[in-house]
Formats: C-alpha cells, structure tokens, sequence
C-alpha cells in the first residue's frame, strides 16, 4: 500500500468505522424487520389469548356465583300428609313432588317468608300493574288515570271501565270511517261520553271535537290521539293482578322436581313439622334480571317466562334482603342437570380424576417399559426401526380416531356379554385415553433417557453394573424429570379431549352421579367428564347455562391444566439434577 | 504356568496378566487397533503413549470388554485374562468388569453424593456385609485417591460439585473400591494439576504393590516415571513395546524415537 502511494496511484479507499458501510447496513435492516415480525407475532398471540381468557373469566366468574332466596322451608305435616294424622316416613316417598313439594311446601314456605318480611305479595304485583297502568294512560295525555283506576276500586273493575273507552273508541273509529255521517257522530258522541263517565273529562271534549262527517280524516286524528290503545293496554295491565297465582310465585324460585329435598325428609323424617332456613336458587331466567343483563323494561329485556309483577316482587325480596348472591359451592359436586340452578360437575371432575388415574397407570407403566426397552434394550434392526416409526405416527393420529378405536372395543365388550354396563365408564375412557397419552409418554420418555450424558453409563458399567442395574440405577433416575414433565403434559393433554369420549358414550350418561372410590368399583360405573360435561352445558336450553356455566366449567378445566402444568414445572426443578 | 516364558526371557520375573494376542479393532469400516500383541504383567504398571487418534483408548477398553457398549465397534483376537479367554461366549463382561476396572479420560462421577459414588460398586458387588464395613471401604478408597482429607466433611455432597481435578480422584477412588486386578487408567491425571498429579502417582506407584495398572498418558515424563513397562501404538499398530527404560533412552523403531523427543505427534 506504501509502495502504491509512493507511485503516486490513488490510495485504496479505506472504510471509517463511523459510517455504516452498505453491507453491515443491509444486515441490520434484516435483523430489524426479523425483530418486528417476531414481536408483531407475538403480540397477535398475547391478544387472542388475552380475548380468550377475558371471554372466559368474565363469564364464568359471574356464573359461579348464584342469585337464592333465603327462605324458612316448613315441612308442613299437613301438606305431607293430606289426610291428617302422622306422617308416615314410608309415604314422603311417594308424595307428589308437583303438588306435594312444589305448589305445597315451597309455595306456602316461600309466601310465608315474604309475609314475614313484610311483603304484600299481591299488593306489590297490583300496585306494579297499576303502575304500568297509569304509564300507558299518561303517555298520551289522558291525565287524571290514578283517581279513575281508585274509584273504580278493585284493579279488575277499573279494567271493565277502560276497557269499555277503548271499544267505545274503537267502535267510534270504525264508524268515523264509514259513510253514515249520522251514525259516526253518534258513535263519536258515545266514544266521548264514555270517556267522561270514566273520569277523562279532557279526553272527551278533544274526541267530541272531531268533525264527524271527516271522514279519513277523522279516523287519523281519533287515531292520533292514541286513546284507544293505551286505554286497552292499561285495561291490559290491570287484568293481571288477577292472574297472578301460586304457580306465578313459585316460579320465581328453583322449586319443580325437588328430589332431592323429598330424599332428605325421607332419609330425615323427624324434620317433619320443623322449619329450616334454606337457601332456594332463583330461577335460572330471573337471574338474568338480577344480574342486570335484562332490564325487565319492554318484551325484548323481559326474562322468558315471566311479567313485570312477578319483577316487582323480585325488587321486593331483595329490598327485604332475602334474596343474596352465594358462591356456587354445589357446581362442584352436583351432577349435570338440564336445570342450570343446580347444575355441577362433581361426577365430571371425579370422572376425569379416574380417567387420569387411569391413564397414569397404564400409559406410565407401558409407555416407561417400552421406552427402556426400545432406548436400552431392543437390538437396533428393520423390525424394531418398524415400531419406532409407528409409534412416531402413533402420536399424530387424531383423538378421533382413538375415539373409534374405543367404541369399537366397547361393541366387541358388549357383544362378549359385558351388557350396557361399560358404556361410559371411567376405566373404558382411561383405557382409550392411555393409548392416546402413550406415544407421548414414550416419545418424552426416550428423549429424557438420550439426554442422560453417555459418559454415565460408561461410568456404571465401568464399576461392573450391569445394563439392568444401569439403567435402573442410574438412568431412569437422570430421567425422571423429563419422564414426568412429558407424562404430565401427555394426561393434561387426555384430560382436556373431547371426540374420543363422546364416542364412548360418556357424554350420554347425564344422570352420572359421584361415583364411589376407584377401589370399590368406582371405575367400573357410569362416568362423565370435564370435557364432555362443557359439551352438555354448552347444550343447554337456558342462555345462561350456555353463556355462564359452560364458561365455568372450561374455566376449571383450564385451572386444573395450569395446576398439572405447575406441579410438571415444579417436580422438574426438584428433580432436576446438572451433571 | 509362565515358568518356562520366565525363564525364557529371563528379564521377567513377573506373571503374565493380561496376554493379548492379535487382536483387531474395527468401527465399522475403520480398522482401529491392528495386529496387537501386548503381554501386561501382574504387579507391574504399564504405560500406553502415542499420538491422538491412534488408538490407546481403544485398546484400552478392549481390555474390560467396554467396546461392547458401541455398537459399531467390532473386535477379533484373543485378550486372556489369567488364561481365560475374556471375549469367550460364556464370559459375563459384568463380572469382568468388577475384576478390570476403569478410570476414563473425562472424570464422570454419577449425579450422587461423594459417599454414594465411591460406595457403588462395593454394594452392587457384595463386597460389605454392613454400613460400617462399607463406610470402611468408601473412607480407604478416598485415602487411596488422596482425596479423603478434602471431603471428609462433606461426603453427602454431590459429587459433580466438586472441581476437575477432585472428580477424577473421586472416579479413581470409585474405581480402586471395588477391588480390581487390573486397573485401566485413561489419561487420568488430564485435568489434574502438578501436586494432584504427583498423588495420582504416588497412588500409582502403591496400587503396582497388588494390582495390575496399565495407564493412557500424553506425557512422555509420566510414562518414564510411574511405569515399568511401555506401549507405543501408532495409527493403530503397537510399534515398540518394552521395558520403559529402553523406550526412553534407546528405542528400537525410528517412529518411536520421533515421537518421544516430539518430532511427530
Ligand atoms: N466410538 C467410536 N466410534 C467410531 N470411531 C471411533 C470411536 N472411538 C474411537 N474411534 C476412532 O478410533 C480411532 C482411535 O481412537 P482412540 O479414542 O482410541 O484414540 P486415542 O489414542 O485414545 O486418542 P486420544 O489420545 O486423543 O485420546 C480414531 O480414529 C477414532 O476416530
Ligand atoms: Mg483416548
């Protein structure tokens, strides 16, 4: 280089560390955008996570907790036993749970408790219809309905006289629009006149105002005032009170098919006579009003079912405190009922418990065997390359297939004599669950045991251990923590599968009630599952099953995932040993 | 049964432990160990040198049968241990092994406490009827090591704990409790600093009073010091084999002489 510039040629240029040369830059634009793309990524998973948990933690917290009415249930010896006389313990059984259980004792237990608390039932459904009453009359101006409606004394008396203005009107109408200008103004007249006798005296100078020979016109402006139909609307509302009966009450609570209340006198007869403070779910669709997402204004925000009286009764129990929001403690032993107030998924949890059991057991021990065998034991050939390779497949097989594979087994079972019996039994779901669950297992397990330094089993042998003792003493205890981080994501992973069990018939057993301990057959009756139970409640008929309950459900299948996740992070730090 | 060898050589006065006779090594394709003919005495340490690659490892783990674990790896030959065939069908290399052990080229404790480490392959081979003879065995064999005064105190710390040098005594020591006949050393002082070294040695030169030691070393003044006899292998063919001594001073084979004054290597 000295000697070029002592020719006097042009040096060669020489770089500046301070300026990027076009090369170095290039490589940086690369590296930035691979930056941006794995943030960008990263960030769309976060969000849709994020949407998911939200979706699911804001639904299914709410619905774990649940709107019930405390209320002082009497087991009235006069309602169980309608004759008189003692109660005998064999008859509770047979008491009707219709007229016996809900129109007797829950209806009168819940009338009483109202009663004590200082509630007029009927006098709140009937001051609320009168309310609604007078709403439609004021909104068109027909001022002055409160004195008509308590003149007329009874709220079904007061309907016959508004009633009897609107035909009036109607009739009017009609005749306003026909050709007989004699006859539209008589009805005109009448319309009016009725109107005044009602009490409306306003209205009917403005409807006696309408020129009778109008014609369409008339009929438009008798229309305009919008007499007829809140007069026949109010006459409506004033009708109801009268309907409001028994079964309007006990609608407002969970009270049809009390089994299980009927269950506990039979088992408990000396609460014969006695009063108990229970708290009675509200009804599923009455939840929804107390819970703000319908306003009970309008149709449309009214709960299914019911009218603003029974509403109003509502405001009133919970004015008087007796209606509270509970902590939903049974979801967690309840079986699945298609009555969201009462709904859990005790047998479900229990179900998938077993299964997992089940699945620990069988897909440990053989996945664990196999894979010693295969990684330590089996001559390395076509034939044992041809098992390896399967069981690589094995694990991409979807659970659907599995789920095939059980049913047929279940038909073979069924067909050899075993009967119904082990359709949608825990150990039927664990058995196909484990063959799901075993390639993972061994896939896992292999990999652990590879992992383990060679010079370990260098260092055994070398003392004169044999390959057994190697391996036993040596190996699997390096492996461990890996064996059981892939054995407890491989049962996480069965524990949240749907297909297979759906065809094994573990979704159909809905009467599935807690099964016994797994040692005294408890495997061997009928089972639900986490997974299958979410199936059924995102069934439901009711909306808030499907939009709360389910949500509660999926939610505890996710803690239970987490939980095994942990415990699987956590064994790992404990075991895990450097070398 | 070697009376007559002795008297025949005359220089040996020892018994021939280990007589091995041309054995081949093969990795599959690669012929690793050609045509060796090595006789290894009782009581006696022999040094294999020679240059990285050539197969002193190999060899060595002929020895114990611990080419078995390599599937590749194939050997012919006969290797005869106190006159039995060692790769005779009927030979368990378990029990083998606990007659020939094996000290290897990277220090390899067991992820187990000091204690445990040395305590193995007494309990594995029965070699104590109870925890105090066991713990016997386990605070010998640390002393043998020249390692006992630094883990006296912590015996149920972990072995992989401690440093390079320390975890090679605690393999030496692991294998020195179970007793064996012959001691296979594979570059056992690697990792080992002068002091260290120098006890290795020493322990050496005290396992020559009953066992048989053959040792893999890169240095050419270890050879010289702690072995009586010495092996030269070259890519794979035992070149001069002989007195130590002789080795050192007047080698016989030109490629012997190279690589001790560190010509090629
Ligand atoms: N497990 C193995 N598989 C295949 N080839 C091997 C294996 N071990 C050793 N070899 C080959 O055998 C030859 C001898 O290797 P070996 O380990 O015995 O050498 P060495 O003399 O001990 O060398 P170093 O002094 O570096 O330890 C080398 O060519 C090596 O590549
Ligand atoms: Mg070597």
């Amino acid at each position: 280089m000295s000697d070029a510039s002592l020719s006097g040629a042009k040096p060669a240029p020489k770089s500046s560390l301070l300026t990027q040369s076009a090369l170095v830059r290039k490589r940086h634009r690369t590296g930035a955008t691979l930056r941006w793309l794995g943030l960008g990524a990263i960030s769309v998973v976060l969000f849709f996570l994020a949407v998911l948990l939200w979706s699911i933690v804001s639904r299914g917290v709410p619905a774990l907790f649940q709107y019930q009415a405390q209320i002082e249930l009497y087991y009235d010896p006069a309602i169980l036993n309608p004759d008189g006389g003692p109660v005998d313990p064999e008859e509770i059984g047979g008491i009707n749970l219709r007229t016996g259980f809900e129109r007797g004792i829950f209806t009168n237990s819940l009338r009483m408790t109202l009663e004590n608390a200082g509630i007029d039932i009927e006098g709140t459904v009937e001051r609320r219809w009168v309310v609604e009453a007078l709403n439609a009359l004021d909104a068109v101006g027909l001022t002055g309905g409160a004195e008509v409606i308590a003149d007329a004394g009874a709220p079904g008396d007061a309907a016959r006289v508004l009633g009897q203005a609107g035909s009036a009107l109607r009739a009017a109408a009609s005749a306003l629009g026909g050709d007989d200008v004699a006859a539209a103004e008589a009805a005109r007249d009448a319309a009016a006149e009725a109107l005044g006798t009602a009490g409306f005296a306003q209205a009917a100078e403005v409807v006696a105002a309408i020129d009778a020979a109008g014609g369409p016109d008339a009929v438009a402006a008798l229309n305009a005032t919008g007499y007829q139909q809140a007069l026949l609307d109010a006459a409506g509302a004033l009708r109801q009170p009268a309907d409001f009966d028994d079964a309007a009450l006990s609608a407002l609570i969970y009270a049809t098919n009390r089994r299980d209340v009927r269950d506990r006198l039979v088992e408990n007869p000396d609460l014969v006579g006695t009063t108990e403070s229970v708290g009675v779910p509200i009804d599923i669709a009455v939840t929804r009003y107390l819970s703000g997402e319908l306003t009970g204004i309008g149709t449309a925000q009214m709960p299914p079912g019911f009218d603003i009286g029974q509403l109003a009764l509502v405001d009133a129990m919970e004015d008087a405190g007796l209606i509270d929001n509970a902590f939903r403690w049974h979801f967690f032993t309840n079986p699945y009922s298609q009555s969201g107030e009462i709904a859990g998924i005790g047998p479900a949890l229990m179900g998938s418990a077993y299964m997992m059991l089940v699945v620990l057991v069988f897909s440990l021990i053989f996945g664990v065997a196999a894979s010693i065998y295969l990684e330590e034991f089996a001559p390395k050939n076509k034939f044992t390359d041809f098992i390896e390779i399967n069981i690589a497949n094995l694990a991409a097989v979807p659970s659907i297939v599995f789920g095939i594979l059980g049913a047929a087994i279940l038909f073979t079972l069924m067909d050899l004599g075993f009967g119904n019996s082990i359709r949608g039994t825990a150990l039927l779901g664990g058995i196909v669950l484990s063959l799901m669950t075993l390639p993972t297992i061994v896939i896992a397990t292999r990999a652990a045991l590879k992992a383990v330094p060679p010079s370990i089993r260098d260092a055994a042998l070398g003392v004169g251990a044999s390959k057994v003792q190697m391996v036993f003493h040596h190996k699997l205890p390096l492996a461990a923590p890996g064996i059981l981080t892939g054995t407890i994501i491989g049962i996480a992973q069965a524990l949240g599968e749907t297909a297979p069990l759906l065809l094994i018939g573990l979704s159909v057993s809905t009467g599935a009630a807690l099964l016994s301990s797994p040692f005294s057959g408890g495997l061997l009756e009928q089972a639900q599952s986490m997974p299958t139970v979410v199936y059924l409640f995102a069934q439901n008929q009711d909306a808030p099953v499907r939009e709360g309950l389910a949500q509660s459900a999926i939610l505890v299948m996710l803690l239970l995932l987490f939980a095994l996740n942990i415990l699987a992070i956590l064994l790992r730090r404990k075991f895990e040993r450097r070398w | 049964m070697n009376d007559m060898r002795m008297t025949e050589r005359g220089v040996n006065t020892k018994d021939i432990k280990i007589e091995a006779r041309k054995v081949q090594v093969f990795y599959g394709a690669n012929h690793a160990i050609k045509d060796v003919d090595v006789d290894i005495e009782d009581k006696t340490v022999t040094a294999f040198i020679g240059p990285s690659g050539c197969g002193k490892s190999t060899f060595l783990r002929c020895l114990n049968r611990m080419n078995d674990t390599i599937d590749i790896c194939r050997v012919e030959g006969d290797i005869i241990l106190d006159g039995e065939d060692i790769y005779d069908k009927r030979v368990d290399p378990v029990q083998l092994r606990a007659k020939v052990g094996m000290v290897f080229q990277k220090p390899n404790p067991f992820p187990k406490s000091i204690y445990d480490n040395v305590a193995y392959g007494p309990k594995i081979h029965g070699l104590s009827r109870n925890k105090a003879e066991l713990d016997e065995i386990v605070e010998s064999s640390l002393r043998r090591a020249a390692l006992w005064n630094e883990v006296k105190d912590r015996l149920d710390a972990p072995g992989t704990g401690l440093s390079g040098g320390q975890q090679q005594r605690l393999c030496i020591a692991r294998a020195v409790a179970t007793s064996p006949e012959v001691l296979l050393m594979d570059e056992p002082c690697s990792a080992l600093d002068p002091i260290a070294t120098a006890q290795v040695e020493e322990l050496i030169d005290e396992l020559r009073q009953s066992y048989s030691v053959v040792i893999v070393t890169h240095s050419m003044q270890q050879a010289a010091r702690v072995s009586q006899k010495t092996a030269f292998f070259h890519l794979g063919n035992l070149v001069e084999f002989g007195e130590t001594s002789k080795i050192f001073t007047n080698p016989e084979d030109p490629r012997t002489e190279s690589y001790i004054t560190g010509r090629i290597g």
